[in-house]
């Protein structure tokens, strides 16, 4: 369980953000750093927080969480601090340029079905077995001679990338970058969509995904005024996150019980 | 040099008048009441309404709102938390559904009173500061200082001499032999959230007095929380006040060595070294 996989979120923004501007580089190689960028992070941040159990895991999540939100605050000579960073260029792969949104979307829809193949290509395989293994009962998968602590590290610096990834996209999506999109809130986001699906399961997430983003349209439909909304949407996400742990901890479709 | 010492005790006192009522709870039901902060400013809020839209006294503003507050304390045990835990839920689901709480806490501050911030002082007109042995300190700060010595004396006294305050102990210390020597677990309960509640208002308003209320503060000062119960060690009462007073104190040196803007992340990385490397607290 872990607070802070918005901060990935945004160590991959920010660095395919600041690469783009700063170097003349082609976009697939700017993707290949800032994913390396993020694994590296990933990999620094698993050494504290997989050192810890249940309540304490979920506090230095938190912690690193905040901790890069105040990096990316105040080293103003390379994030620009609050002010942000402006003109993020669109992705252009071998000469075809992503700004229309069409082309963005068949983009998006393309890297979901290809982390969904990959993650269900990994679940399958025997270390997706061992994976499950370790959620389910780590002492035994120890004593059967697996390496469960390379094996969580892995499986967490494997998780942020794919953070990074989604980072890196939307940055050139939105153009622009600001700390306070990575707030811990964007976490719970992420929180939010993976309870609600479920635990430990994919088609959960993608649920999850797309139920928190039908609520504001619903919102929007019933005649909210603006002023209100941004308000009324975390009401109602609270209260839903709240009411799922008491009713159904393993999520709608999940397999893991918190 | 000790002026930085001063103000960083005065925060650190600040700090353990909320924090002193979270180590309680947790110290009793084994959870992190992570709405417990957004309580804290909305009760500041209200001692806001009573001071300026009712027209009475801070003080008096005050303690009507932590008394108020105290029941609210109760009611959330009542209604959020006693069914979880009644069904066995875990702590870190525990964590998750207190995290909603507090969302939706927030966000009802923020729909009553805006985003904007709101200011409370205790005179209408503002009152100089004093000056001992070069030491200087505003009426404010002097205010603070002396509520929180005074409020830990009677929690002290309260604690250590009084039927309900050695009752919480006990459950503290063994729940279920607290429970077989006759001690009523829920009314036990019901004291815990509302002497914590009570605490943390107080301790709310007074901040309020130095930087203002706004919706967000009631998550920030969780965390800060969250930092100094770890360094004095997760569920002692004691050590959370020792601990608060080491984070407030670090803070302000950190402040006066490198600047506020890196305040936030010397507490976190403080929280993240206690828990790697010492995570029962300074005092074992």
């Amino acid at each position: 369980m872990s607070f802070c996989h918005a901060a990935f979120y945004g160590i991959g923004a920010y660095s395919t953000a600041i690469l783009l501007k700063n170097f003349d580089l082609s976009f697939i190689s700017v993707l290949f750093f800032s994913l390396i960028i993020t694994a590296i992070c990933g990999f620094i941040a698993s050494i504290f927080i997989l050192r810890l159990k249940d309540d304490g895991q979920m506090l230095v999540s938190v912690a690193f969480a905040l901790i890069v939100y105040n990096l990316m605050l105040n080293l103003v000579s390379l994030t620009n601090g609050t002010l942000g960073i402006k003109g993020i260029p669109a992705i252009e792969i071998f000469g075809v340029n992503f700004f229309e949104k069409w082309k963005f979307f068949l983009l998006c829809l393309f890297l979901l079905l290809f982390t969904i193949w990959f993650f269900r290509k990994i679940i399958k395989s025997p270390y997706g077995t061992v994976i499950k293994g370790i959620r389910d009962n780590c002492e035994v998968v120890e004593n059967l001679a697996h390496p469960t602590s390379i094996y969580k590290h892995l499986v967490f610096v494997l998780g942020v990338t794919f953070a990074g990834l989604a980072g890196s996209i939307f940055a050139t999506y939105i153009t622009y970058l600001e700390p306070s999109l990575f707030l811990l809130i964007s976490s719970i986001f992420v929180l939010i969509m993976a309870i609600f699906g479920g635990l430990g399961n994919i088609w959960g997430s993608v649920l999850g995904a797309i139920i928190i983003f039908i609520i504001p349209e619903i919102l929007r439909f019933v005649g909210l005024p603006d002023s209100i909304m941004a308000e009324t949407q975390q009401i109602i996400y609270g209260f839903l996150l709240f009411l799922l742990i008491y009713f159904r901890p393993q999520g709608v479709m999940g397999e893991y019980r918190m | 040099m000790i002026q930085v010492l001063l103000n960083g005790i005065i925060v650190g006192g600040l700090y353990a008048l909320i924090s002193v009522g979270f180590a309680l709870i947790f110290s009793s039901v084994r959870f992190y009441h992570l709405a417990y902060g957004s309580l804290a400013f909305f009760g500041a809020y209200i001692t806001y309404v009573f001071r300026y839209s009712v027209g009475l006294n801070f003080f008096l503003s005050m303690i009507l709102s932590s008394i108020i507050f105290g029941f609210v304390g109760i009611l959330f045990w009542k209604m959020f938390y006693s069914p979880l835990q009644k069904k066995k839920t875990s702590s870190v689901s525990m964590i998750v559904a207190s995290f909603g709480l507090l969302i939706v806490l927030q966000n009802v501050m923020s729909l009553i009173f805006g985003n904007g911030g709101k200011s409370i002082s205790i005179h209408d007109n503002l009152s100089q500061g004093y000056e001992f042995f070069n030491l200087f300190i505003t009426y404010n700060q002097l205010v603070i200082l002396a509520v929180t010595i005074i409020v830990g004396i009677l929690f002290e006294f309260m604690m250590n001499k009084m039927k309900f305050g050695m009752s919480i102990k006990a459950v503290g210390q063994n729940n279920d032999l607290a429970m077989t020597v006759g001690i009523n677990y829920e009314s036990v309960m019901n004291y815990v959230f509302f002497i914590a509640t009570f605490l943390s208002v107080i301790g709310a308003s007074l901040i309020s007095l130095e930087i203002g209320i706004r919706p967000i503060y009631g998550f920030h000062i969780i965390l800060k929380i969250i930092v100094a119960c770890v360094i004095g060690g997760m569920g002692k009462v004691k050590g959370a006040i020792a601990g608060a007073m080491m984070l407030g104190i670090i803070e302000n040196f950190g402040i006066y060595f490198f600047g506020s803007i890196w305040q936030d992340t010397i507490a976190f990385a403080l929280l993240t070294l206690f828990l790697v490397f010492r995570p029962k607290g300074v005092f074992e």
